[in-house]
């Protein structure tokens, strides 16, 4: 935060807070890999003092809002890192190519196999809509992959990613 | 109620596979513009001033936002 002074924002937010009895409220929509937005909005506030009293989203914006909330202020932006690193496709090739069509190359791959730590293709579903799955397992992409990202045992409940790698 | 809209950006060479697009470059472009875009909105504080206590929700576009946002 360069020109703005970090005193001065959260000044602003709190007279906020304190004179409109406000409260900050973050909502995040859906939309996959443009949820990587969201992460920048969150550093952001992060960085200017501001953390949201409530986190609202959808689709890739829960998930957003899942590790935001899930953790406390200071492991918040590491683990939002930690899960788009995961989530992250290198490209298949070592350049990058300037023509459409080639470039998409990497997004075919995820269509095909989806995204390792992410959602990968529930392939019962492709053979068509009379296949017998149920409401749970008729999409063509399975998020079960996102379980992986939360560590549950019997005894204590279930810790998200950031709190989980500290162990 | 302040609604502050964030709008993330279209990006050069983007296509109807945006949404599934998770290369680090795409991915670095549209966290730097939601930061960008939030520290404008901060700078801005458009929350503060006078405003009509009948008014339910007061929308605080950024219309440059607005200019570069993806459909």
């Amino acid at each position: 935060m360069s020109d703005m002074p970090k005193a001065k924002v959260q000044a602003a937010v709190n007279e906020f807070r304190r004179k409109a009895n406000g409260q900050v409220v973050l909502v995040l929509q859906g939309g996959g890999a443009l949820g990587a937005y969201q992460v920048g909005v969150y550093e952001a506030l992060h960085e200017a003092g501001v953390e949201p009293d409530w986190i609202i989203g959808t689709s890739i914006g829960a998930i957003n809002a899942g590790i935001i909330a899930g953790n406390e202020p200071p492991h918040r932006l590491t683990t939002l890192d930690e899960f788009w690193k995961r989530v992250e496709r290198a490209n298949a090739w070592p350049f990058e190519p300037a023509w459409t069509g080639f470039s998409e190359w990497s997004e075919w791959l995820t269509l095909v196999g989806g995204i390792p730590a992410f959602f990968k293709p529930n392939l019962p579903a492709f053979w068509g809509t009379h296949m017998p799955l149920g409401e749970g397992g008729a999409g063509f992409y399975s998020t079960a992959p996102l379980r992986r990202l939360w560590v549950c045992d019997a005894d204590a409940p279930c810790a998200p990613l950031g709190a989980a790698s500290r162990k | 109620m302040h609604l502050v809209p964030l709008l993330a950006p279209r990006l050069e060479n983007e296509s109807h596979l945006k949404d599934i697009d998770f290369s680090p470059g795409a991915i670095g472009m549209r966290r730097e513009a939601g930061y960008e875009a939030t520290m404008r909105a901060l700078e801005r504080a458009p929350w503060q001033g006078e405003f009509d206590p009948i008014e339910g929700v007061i929308l605080h576009e950024s219309m440059l936002d607005l200019a570069m946002a993806a459909e």
